[in-house]
């Protein structure tokens, strides 16, 4: 129950959550809570633990069929203006592999799950104080560096796209997006090209006209590549997931999301249809999102949050949702995480019986160092997407 | 393995930004390394940020700080000032999206009616710090991009960019372990030294950064305050260099050059003026007013008067509120930081 609170008032923090969701919320976690008392492993530190198949283990908030049901037979949340019903369901998270980084290693990860080909590209100065930005070809299997390339980007920035023989690298602050060359070894780390984002005013603002945005440029997250050819990113600036044709970068389509995704990367889902596999550190977005407002004196209303955050608050909630109407499918939110939000490469997808979405074995970063994780995402999910209900 | 960890960084953003204002120690001033202008942390010669507020006003500082006449700005402004001491105000707008009402606009305005006498419509986006005038010309710091525009505001040319200027950026600071996500350089005030040169206040990490006006190469760093809205710059009676800024105690990270867009709270309205020793860094004076008219954001100095038994003399200075732009006067008190 302590967990679901502190995540609540956090999110409530972040304006996403309506004070009204949180006895629901409440409730949801006191089902895991059932659960875990009932004998099964219930927090991502058991994570490597879990069997696959295991539906209440794994570190999820997993959910047994004699306390997620009602007495309709289906409990149902209603998170920020967005309701997600709850219906009985296997769901599997675990880590099966974790490989070491290089030393002082700080930035975002790219898998080409055809060619078997990782590559790591680290932050550049100020945000990274250990050196110049740096692009790692990897031996997946070893964690073994195969190739490095200094490269001249600055600052931070989210997580790039594999596509065709290039790496997609946005830059938000330069509102820009390199690609880059990885396919022929001798040539790595070449940027052939670079596609302008577009500013933040030439974009849709008419949900957004109660904020004041102050850069010209929006932040976005990882890259995600549509099989058409078009990418999609989020926009932490206003909640939305951003499609953008892949050539020119212009903005082709907005759609409200959950409000804090940084890991991003297009799955298949069951029938072969594009899906979004996505995950967020609710606290780490709170922060940045008071942060925003903190520089501005007539919003600053909120003291900052705590320094010391407790380890629930310190938990990565992993998504699947639906590119076209940035709903959550699936969600699981793990406390305290071994994985970072930020990253996910898809390795591979294969179909499980009696699961809605099957399974994905997913590359990500964590402390330890790439983690290879499972997941075989239930029909469980809570989003906050924020459907333009006032704060109250 | 390092670990990047957003969440700290954040932290690390907000308590040393937003919670810590900088104190000076101006002993350790002199025993910095030849190698590190301004010794950050973990570096030999480093100061250590103290708090500071702002002294609490008595009735004798309350008399000496006072708001002596208000003009009504264009209907929407949303932005800063810069005065030509030979008397010009000028405004110059955010752009958008910050200004969600139209493009940057320059407005040349008679300073005692608030009468638009001259515009024109400037590429700006997005905040900007305050600009200052120097010699016929505005200069305009977008910090987002790095650069300082040049902007004429003569008769004929009234709002032309005649040059942009590079200004350096965090990895030319060289602050060692310290983790900045953008490499922009973050400052609102912006002021103009003895020799007409442009000294500015780098919010991120609390410096005075004076950079040749022409090239944007940079003359001198000193560490003063965290956390300072608007600056402007004046010489003491005894020549020594003076900045006059106001800060948001209440954050402490204040508000930057952005006016706010909503009613302030009466917590909010709780400003706190400074001045420091702009060779230093150092705070001489300062007052924390509780009911402050003027955000704590853009101010530029109409003149500077010697006063008998006031080390520091009057600073009259325009400065925004709620009210419009108001002329504001201050005479600080010794030993009143």
């Amino acid at each position: 129950m302590r967990r679901a609170c502190r995540l609540v008032v956090a999110l409530v923090v972040a304006g996403c959550v309506t004070p009204a969701s949180v006895p629901e919320h409440a409730e949801h976690d006191a089902h895991a809570e059932h659960d875990a008392h009932a004998g099964h492993a219930g927090h991502a530190g058991h994570e490597a633990q879990a069997a696959p198949g295991n539906d209440v283990a794994g570190g999820a908030y997993a959910y047994s069929g004699s306390t997620r049901k009602r007495a309709s037979g289906m409990a149902f949340y209603a998170l920020g203006g967005s309701s997600v019903s709850i219906k009985p369901s296997s769901t599997t998270f675990r880590i099966t592999r974790v490989l070491p980084l290089p030393d002082g290693f700080v930035g975002h990860l790219a898998y080409d799950a055809e060619g078997r080909r990782l590559w790591l590209l680290s932050h550049g100065p100020p945000a990274n104080t250990r050196g110049p930005s740096t692009l790692y070809e990897l031996d997946p299997a070893t964690g073994r560096v195969l190739a490095q390339k200094v490269m001249p980007f600055k600052g931070e920035f989210g997580a790039p796209l594999y596509r065709d023989g290039a790496l997609y690298q946005g830059v938000y602050h330069e509102r820009a997006i390199y690609q880059v060359a990885v396919a022929d070894r001798a040539r790595m780390g070449e940027i052939t090209r670079t596609i302008p984002v577009p500013p933040l005013g030439s974009l849709n603002l008419a949900a957004h006209k109660d904020k004041v945005f102050r850069f010209p440029f929006f932040v976005f997250s990882a890259l995600a590549g549509l099989p058409d050819g078009k990418l999609v990113t989020h926009s932490e600036d206003l909640g939305e997931l951003l499609t953008l044709d892949g050539q020119t970068g212009k903005v082709i389509r907005q759609v409200g999301t959950q409000p804090s995704l940084e890991g991003l990367a297009a799955v298949p889902g069951p029938g072969g249809e594009p899906l979004l596999m996505a995950n967020t550190n609710p606290h780490e977005f709170a922060m940045r999102d008071q942060l925003r407002k903190f520089l501005f004196r007539g919003e600053a209303n909120a003291a900052p949050l705590a320094a010391a955050p407790p380890v629930e608050e310190t938990g990565v909630v992993w998504m699947l949702l639906d590119p076209e109407s940035g709903e959550v499918l699936s969600s699981i939110w793990h406390a305290p995480s071994r994985a970072k939000s930020g990253d996910v490469a898809l390795i591979k997808h294969e179909p499980v019986p009696d699961t809605p979405y099957g399974r994905y074995e997913l590359f990500a970063l964590g402390q330890e160092g790439l983690l290879t994780i499972e997941w075989v995402p239930s029909n469980v999910a809570w989003s906050v997407i924020d459907r333009g209900t006032p704060p109250q | 393995m390092q670990t990047r960890n957003p969440g700290k960084q954040l932290l690390a953003w907000m308590f040393s930004g937003a919670l810590l204002l900088a104190g000076c120690a101006s002993q350790q001033a002199a025993e910095k390394p030849a190698e590190f202008v301004n010794p950050r942390p973990g570096q030999p010669g480093h100061r250590a940020h103290e708090e500071w507020q702002g002294q609490y006003p008595s009735l004798e500082s309350l008399r000496a700080f006072k708001v002596t006449r208000t003009i009504a700005p264009p209907a929407g402004f949303l932005g800063n000032l810069a005065y030509d001491p030979a008397g010009r105000l000028f405004l110059v707008s955010m752009g958008p999206p910050t200004n969600p009402s139209g493009p940057s606009m320059l407005y040349q305005l008679d300073p005692d009616s608030g009468k638009v006498t001259a515009q024109a419509k400037m590429p700006f986006q997005g905040d900007l710090a305050s600009p200052v005038y120097i010699d016929g010309y505005l200069y305009q710091g977008v910090y987002h991009e790095s650069k300082m525009y040049k902007v004429s505001v003569g008769a004929k040319d009234f709002g032309a960019v005649v040059k942009t200027i590079p200004l350096p950026t965090l990895n030319d600071l060289k602050l060692a372990d310290e983790s900045h996500p953008v490499p922009f350089i973050e400052f609102g005030g912006v002021a103009v030294t003895p020799d007409k040169n442009i000294i500015f206040h780098a919010d991120d990490v609390g410096e005075l950064i004076t950079i040749d006006r022409e090239t944007g190469s940079i003359l001198n760093r000193v560490r003063t305050l965290k956390a300072l809205g608007g600056i402007a710059s004046a010489k003491a009676p005894d020549g020594r260099f003076l900045v006059l800024g106001n800060s948001d105690p209440r954050g402490s990270y204040c508000a930057l050059s952005y006016p706010p867009t909503v009613s302030r709270s009466a917590q909010q309205k709780d400003i706190s003026w400074a001045v420091l020793d702009g060779q230093t860094g150092e705070v001489l004076a300062s007052l924390r007013k509780q009911n402050s008219p003027a955000y704590a954001s853009t101010i530029a100095l109409v003149r500077h008067e010697a006063v008998d038994g006031a080390p520091y003399g009057k600073f009259v200075f325009l400065a925004t509120g709620e009210e419009g732009i108001l002329t504001m006067e201050w005479t600080p008190a010794k030993d009143s930081y």
